[in-house]
């Protein structure tokens, strides 16, 4: 079976990307938190419970909403399923340092659940899942670098055994600052059309080509 | 077709699946106060540790004194070593053909949390090389290593589900012929880091857990390791290794709901479970036993009650939570139950929930109170975590 | 009372994270979870943090805070009966 990129979205510390071409550049001085909430409202969707998220989810939210936009995602209650699976190396380090900061400072020992409830890998996948109604498969790898055969692997096998009918898959890590996102939305390769198939080197491709 | 060859378990109620299955019929938890950790909450909240130090895990495992290790690394070499004996991985040539996929939730965080204080605050910069441990990955490295597999390698976070999605990827590698065998489980180790937390979001029992009961107020967090060996028929019938059972049935779905609460009708649960009996080609009917997800909060229980009570059309089969012996072992759990799913299959028996009373006054269900003899051919394993993330897995003979 | 209702207005914007409301336009009689502002399990345990780290009022179970956070004059009540207390 061929699968097929149908559309790739990235977001690094300079910029949103979309199939290639930048969608908005951030302002060079601008902190992780304004970047994340300027590409927010470039999109111009109201959705309150972003600025609840840590930055990873936050990260992962806009990439998947960018990924999105324009596509209609199947509906699992007419048998179609979407998956998702991401990956990432630091699982959630960033926001784990965070709440392990509240549990050292013993003078005001008051950790937050709200902070706790990020220090988990696949807490974005749950984020994106609730925001689209993605009711499929979901899965979070971590790995020590981007791996383009393990995601391949996984998402063919999901399409062979017709778990799935589109899939979201890719990497998200925020760390100290440091944005790094690739998403790419998968389907069945059309007979006749052209375009970017799902191989290894394709999405190691794209995942280079978005390397700040 | 995925047969099962081996199973490993490490848990508050037995060191090996020998001494928790005698643990498991004879009624006893392992709930108790640490002894190992040092956090403000250990004469309150009690937990389900493992009775072993990790000075003492090294000695047993005969590992390399020198070397740090997180608790992590250790319970998961432990389980993993006894799966790996009971299937004779041992006599395998070609080691690329053994693939090893681990999940875990926090990784090595018990290690990490030990210097983190002197190094970020105080600090004293050369405790640095005690966090090269800390990543999820990094306790499926030191495994894979210790039990010389060279086969595909990956560590799976998907919360308490992890252990149960890194069997259903096992099997697919399988079904791929990417591997011929795949250890697959996972691992957790208590760390104040999960204790404070869970604390945080007030779902701590400070007594021991009852799950399913009307009086239920929360889990008891627990540590622990469990992996089985999953095996192509091919292989298997090559190596002339008697089976312990297969996995029959397995999906993953979302429940796209809450980051931590569980949707009140269960959505994703019914699906999980709906899909994988689907898969297996069973009818709910056919289900001997449930061994549950049932953490003992009044969220998961109410929620998977009802999940339960949908897919069997009311007419709910023998069911248990073994986390009122174990505690909830998060990333582990979906291993350990796995082996326990297995027991009851090869002895015929079925567990209780222990320290049940009454029935949740909605639900009206009441679960396997007693041990009980009878055929087990097909058992439903149920692992639902944070992030919306249910995984159920079906075992037969 | 007046001043202690705008102070919580604040206190709750600030400790959830909610970004877009004005303090001012919150209604200090209207509900704060289930339509409201839309509140979940996790923002009423963040409520309880919001009461024991500015007004030293520790409240034990989630249950128990529902009550308390039924609306923002609500918890200034409940602070008020405490602190005469």
């Amino acid at each position: 079976m061929k699968l097929t990129i149908k559309k790739w979205s990235a977001i690094n510390d300079r910029e949103v990307i979309l199939n290639g071409e930048s969608k908005l550049v951030f302002a060079s001085t601008a902190a992780t938190d304004q970047k994340l909430e300027a590409a927010y409202r470039a999109l111009g969707v109201a959705y309150p419970k972003f600025f609840k998220m840590d930055a990873q989810s936050k990260l992962g939210w806009l990439s998947a909403e960018y990924l999105c936009e324009g596509v209609k995602l199947f509906d699992a209650s007419v048998g179609k399923d979407v998956a998702l699976v991401l990956s990432n190396r630091k699982s959630s380090l960033d926001t784990d340092e965070h709440y392990q900061q509240s549990l050292t400072n013993e003078e005001e020992f008051l950790p937050s659940p709200a902070v706790f409830v990020y220090t988990l890998a696949n807490i974005v996948a749950g984020e994106i899942c609730i925001r689209h109604g993605i009711k499929g498969e979901n899965n979070f790898l971590i790995s020590e670098s981007f791996d383009a055969a393990s995601l391949v692997n996984y998402v063919s096998i999901l399409f062979e055994e017709e778990l799935c009918q589109q899939c979201l898959v890719g990497w998200v890590e925020a760390y100290h600052g440091k944005l790094r996102s690739v998403f790419a939305f998968i389907e069945k390769t059309t007979e006749g059309k052209a375009g970017l198939l799902f191989t290894i080197e394709n999405l190691n491709q794209v995942y280079q080509t978005s390397e700040l | 077709m995925t047969w099962i060859t081996g199973m490993g378990a490490v848990s508050a109620i037995g060191l090996d699946v020998a001494s928790n299955y005698q643990s498991l019929l004879e009624g006893k938890d392992g709930i108790g106060y640490t002894e190992y950790i040092d956090t403000y909450h250990k004469r309150i909240l009690p937990v389900g540790e493992v009775k072993l130090s990790n000075e003492q895990l090294i000695d047993l495992l005969s590992l390399d004194k020198r070397d740090i290790y997180s608790r992590t690394e250790l319970l998961s070499i432990k389980a993993a070593s006894e799966a790996y004996a009971q299937a004779c991985l041992g006599e395998i040539k070609d080691r690329t053909r053994i693939a090893f996929i681990s999940g875990t939730s926090v990784g090595g965080m018990d290690l990490s949390e030990r210097y983190y204080k002197g190094y970020e605050l105080e600090g004293k910069r050369e405790l640095v090389t005690n966090f090269r441990k800390h990543g999820c990955y990094k306790h499926t490295e030191s495994a894979a290593k210790a039990l010389n597999v060279k086969g595909i390698s990956t560590t799976i976070s998907t919360a308490c589900s992890s252990a149960a999605n890194a069997i259903i990827y096992g099997a697919r590698l399988i079904d791929a012929g990417l591997a011929d065998i795949v250890i697959a489980g996972g691992v957790d180790p208590l760390s104040k880091f999960t204790i404070n937390g869970f604390n945080s979001l007030k779902i701590l029992d400070t007594e021991p857990t009852r799950p399913f009961d009307d009086s239920r107020v929360g889990l008891n967090l627990a540590e622990g390791a469990g992996y089985i060996v999953l095996e192509s028929e091919q292989s298997m019938k090559q190596r002339g290794i008697q089976p312990l059972g297969r996995l029959l049935g397995y999906a993953n779905t979302c429940d796209a709901y809450h980051q931590t609460a569980s949707s009140p009708e269960g959505k994703g649960a019914v699906l999980a479970m709906s899909k994988a009996l689907e898969l297996a080609g069973i009818l709910p009917s056919a289900v001997d036993y449930v061994n549950v997800h049932g953490t003992g909060t009044q969220n998961n229980d109410l929620s998977e009650g009802t999940a339960l009570k949908t897919v069997f059309d009311g007419k709910v089969p023998s069911f248990s939570s073994t986390k009122s012996y174990t505690g909830h072992t998060l990333g582990a759990s979906g291993g350990i139950e796995a082996a326990y799913s297995l027991l009851a299959i090869n002895n015929g028996v079925v567990y209780p929930n222990l320290r049940f009373k009454t029935s949740i006054a909605d639900l009206g269900l009441i679960p396997q109170q007693q041990v009980e003899y009878k055929t087990v051919n097909v058992v439903l394993s149920n692992s639902f975590g944070f992030g919306g993330n249910n995984t159920s897995l079906v075992f037969g003979r | 009372m007046s001043e202690l209702i705008s102070k919580l207005k604040q206190q709750i914007v600030d400790q959830l994270n909610l970004a877009d409301v004005d303090p001012a336009g919150i209604d200090e009689n209207a509900s704060l979870f289930g339509e409201g502002l839309g509140l979940d399990s996790i923002d009423a345990l963040e409520l309880i943090l919001l009461m024991q780290k500015n007004y030293n009022i520790k409240i034990a179970t989630a249950e128990e805070g529902q009550k308390i956070f039924s609306s923002v004059r609500a918890m200034a009540d409940f602070i008020e009966t405490h602190q005469k207390a």
